[in-house]
């Protein structure tokens, strides 16, 4: 993924595109803004916004033929918002309070241009194209055959275009320095002549000879006119588009600059921006206001028009504060950036890399893909901070170290048919689901069930360490080759994901499909009767997966309800991506939501998903727990065993499968296993602080042999610490029996450099 | 970083040297920056102590304002 890549993705978020309202008005009148004004109160403000893009406020808040309006998404729903009786009771509101504040405004030009214009025509097209050429800095001059300017808006009657509004308008022309010359007519065809007077461009606003093209070029090189369209019914909004047009194809040929580029948003247009009318209910629409409270209650009926769908499903990209396009933008531009400040790192790191984004954008704009390639690259350029996922990545390689490795084929035969994979989740938390499964498997299955424990590398990619997620999947490639290879059967959707996408040729099956194929274990008592399901948002393409879970459920006769955020739109329980160790607070808002989305209890079949929703109050079962039932402490309600003993787990769990299915004893673990006592509240900071309880024997085993340590006089505890990789770890300790008593234990990333 | 509380040492010696600890000198570095710092110490010997407080409160703010850089 190049620059202009994640340019391209960048461009594929819509939240700034214009409402429709706006897209479809021919000058483009910022309706969501002066909506949101009159609703703050703010009339003035909101005319501000009006006569920015309409030029004559008064002129087009009266006569407007108000396309916009048939685009309004609440067409349907009550009707069409009122947008140009909101713009006429604003310029009404304006010219009640302070008239002199009424009027068009022309900002003084930059610079004078030297360079002079005549306009034919002084009707509305004309004038407007010669107060946008004044405002650029041309000398412009009209010439109007009437002895007024003005046109057929000098024919309207008086209670649609009051004389005093259009006088107001058109007082902005005494003022200024643009040569009004009336009573003079000029036939289109004589346009030309003007060029030899001395004329630069001659911008033809009346009906005639010529016709312009959608740029308003004539047959004759400097003469602009517009396109033609004398059997159209007039339309005073489009004439003030067509007046700016003009003036632009003017400027643009003096300035021998090309004529067509940048104008596709010229005009009417059909805009991308999508808005979610789900959930909207009809309000009647209300043209005539009595009084300003009225007005306000029409302006309140705006859906306020964006997309941000992204945004409302994802507590991650709701957080930051803004959506996609400006995310994407500032991760690129971090990317780019050699040397300077990179402030994207925390939007690059707290993303679960789970891909809802993409199943509801309407553009499948999928910020996982973005953010998983920022990680890489800042791995690659030494710009990511280790310590974020120094601890998930630790894990994985304990998992995947010789303590904890298993690949065999089943005891008793040289057929490799299929290769139970549990993963290293379920082997820490749960691992007699683990022995119960792979007992079902060689019990059920023809033609061999091999065994593989491990990590597939998840973390690993997660992090953006492609070099060491490449060596891990050789690693487990290597194994399952030397076992004859195989159907892989997962009980994670995460291996399941990541096996699939490294190696499309090899077949992987999820666990519970064998449930389904052949019988189901007697049921274990205490089931519930209903249930919701947590869908691991590494299940969200896996459909057969899915299927199996449920069909499942159904076979142990329990009801699902399913959650609003499931399925493909399921949500990350906030271990995926690391989020949880990058931006806790982001995967602990995610979880709470997906808690309230319904008082069922739940149940899951990712065991990180399960340790991130139990403890909560809310029942969570492992589907293993509804096939093989939830033994002895696993209680439901409960979490289960924290990070030090997940590891011990992996270990246990290798030397109970070696003693029961291959009647084999391993050696005896020389570790340092010496006693250490702690309060549970020391035992939950470690938790919380990821200290394992080995990197605290560490420690203490380090200060006894170096005597290198403090001493609390008061309390007598002895303080040590030691740094035996990126993180200092310190531990407040005291001799006890044949151990130690720990009181406290914490750590830091900074690094003190001493001199001792 | 500012220096630390003074009293945060209070009341500990060094197992190594038996002195009371001292507000000493160190240089704190971490992602390609470096800063002085005075922390609780071991005038003879130079072993530090960092109280609880301090590594995760101002110290774990320092390493949060650093890596998101």
């Amino acid at each position: 993924m190049n620059h202009q890549d994640l340019r391209a993705m960048e461009e594929l978020c819509i939240q700034e595109h214009a409402p429709p309202c706006t897209s479809h008005c021919p000058v483009h009148v910022d309706v969501r803004g002066m909506i949101r004004k009159i609703t703050e109160n703010d009339t003035p403000g909101a005319f501000d916004l009006f006569r920015k893009a309409a030029v004559f406020p008064g002129i087009i808040s009266r006569l407007c033929d108000r396309p916009c309006e048939s685009f309004c998404n609440r067409k349907n729903l009550g009707g069409s918002l009122a947008i140009n009786a909101l713009e006429r009771f604003c310029a009404e509101a304006v010219e009640t309070a302070y008239p002199m504040k009424a009027a068009p405004r022309a900002s003084k030009p930059l610079r004078d241009q030297r360079k002079t214009i005549a306009v034919i025509g002084g009707g509305l097209l004309g004038l407007t194209a010669a107060l946008v050429l004044y405002e650029k800095g041309y000398q412009v001059t009209v010439f109007e055959a009437e002895e007024i300017i003005g046109g057929r808006l000098n024919r309207f009657p008086q209670d649609r275009l009051p004389p005093e509004v259009l006088r107001r308008d058109l007082s902005v022309f005494d003022t200024l320095p643009i040569s009004i010359k009336t009573g003079i007519r000029i036939e289109p065809s004589q346009a030309g002549t003007k060029l030899a007077e001395g004329f630069e461009a001659v911008i033809l606003a009346v009906p005639g000879a010529f016709h312009g093209n959608r740029f308003f070029e004539t047959s004759e090189p400097g003469v602009f006119a517009r396109d033609g369209g004398e059997n159209t019914p007039w339309s005073p909004i489009l004439d003030i588009c067509r007046g700016k047009g003009l003036a632009l194809s003017a400027e643009r040929y003096i300035k021998r600059v090309s004529l067509t580029s940048s104008r596709e948003f010229e005009g009417p247009y059909e805009t991308q921006l999508y808005t979610n009318l789900q959930g909207k209910t009809s309000k009647e629409r209300k043209d005539l206001f009595a009084d300003p409270a009225e007005a306000l209650a029409e302006a309140q009926r705006c859906f306020n028009c964006s997309c941000l769908e992204c945004v409302r499903h994802c507590v991650y990209l709701e957080q930051f504060g803004s959506y996609p396009k400006r995310y994407v933008r500032e991760i690129s531009n971090n990317l780019a950036i050699v040397f300077g400040i990179k402030t994207a790192k925390p939007l690059v790191n707290s993303c679960s890399l789970c891909g809802l984004c993409a199943e509801v954008c309407p553009n499948s704009l999928d910020m996982s893909t973005v953010a998983l390639h920022a990680r890489r690259e800042m791995v690659k350029k030494g710009s990511m901070p280790p310590a974020i996922h120094d601890f998930p990545v630790r894990d994985m390689l304990f998992s995947n170290q010789e303590n904890c490795l298993l690949t065999r084929r089943q005891p008793g035969t040289e057929a490799n048919s299929y290769v139970f994979f549990p993963g290293c989740r379920l082997s820490g938390l749960q691992k007699d689901h683990v022995l119960s499964s792979y007992g079902y498997l060689t019990s059920r299955l023809e033609g061999g069930v091999g065994l593989m424990l491990g990590c597939c590398g998840a973390p690993a990619k997660w992090s953006g360490r492609e070099e060491l997620f490449q060596e891990t999947l050789k690693n487990f490639r290597s194994r399952w080759e030397s076992l004859g290879c195989g159907t892989v059967i997962t009980a994670c959707s995460t291996c399941k994901a990541v096996l699939t996408e490294a190696f499309p040729e090899m077949e992987t099956l999820p666990l519970w499909e064998f449930f389904l194929r052949h019988d189901l274990p007697p049921a274990p008592e205490g089931l519930p009767e209903r249930c919701s399901i947590l869908d691991p948002c590494t299940a969200r393409y896996d459909e057969t997966t899915r299927k199996a879970v449920r069909a499942l459920l159904q076979a142990r006769g329990i009801a699902v309800a399913e959650l609003p955020h499931s399925g493909v739109l399921t949500q990350c329980c906030g271990y995926g991506g690391l989020v949880l160790y990058a931006k806790a607070e982001i995967a602990g808002k995610t979880v709470q939501r997906r808690l309230e989305e319904s008082d069922n209890p739940y149940v899951a079949y990712c065991s990180m998903c399960r340790e991130a929703f139990a403890g909560r109050g809310k029942p969570v079962w492992h589907l293993l727990d509804l096939v093989f039932g939830s033994p002895g402490e696993h209680s439901p309600k409960a979490k289960g065993p924290g990070i030090s003993r997940q590891q011990d787990t992996r270990l246990l769990l290798k030397k109970e499968l070696l003693e029961t299915f291959w009647e084999e004893k391993m050696e005896e673990r020389q570790d340092n296993e010496t006693a250490l006592y702690m309060d549970p509240a020391v035992t939950e900071a470690l938790e919380k602080r990821l200290i394992l309880l080995r990197d605290v024997r560490e420690v203490i085993a380090a200060a006894e042999k170096t005597g290198q340590r403090l001493k609390n006089n008061k309390t007598n505890h002895l303080i040590a610490h030691l740094k035996p990789g990126i993180i200092t770890y310190w531990v407040e300790y005291a001799p006890e029996g044949d151990g130690y008593r720990v009181y406290n234990a914490y750590s830091h990333r900074l690094e003190i450099l001493e001199d001792r | 970083m500012e220096t630390v509380d003074p009293k945060s040492g209070e009341g500990m010696v060094c197992g190594c040297c038996n002195v009371p600890l001292e507000t000493i000198k160190v240089t704190i570095s971490y992602l390609k920056s470096t800063f002085p710092a005075e922390i609780p110490g071991c005038p003879r010997c130079g072993q530090v102590y960092i109280p609880e407080d301090l590594a995760l409160g101002r110290m774990a703010e320092v390493e949060r304002t650093l890596e998101d850089k």
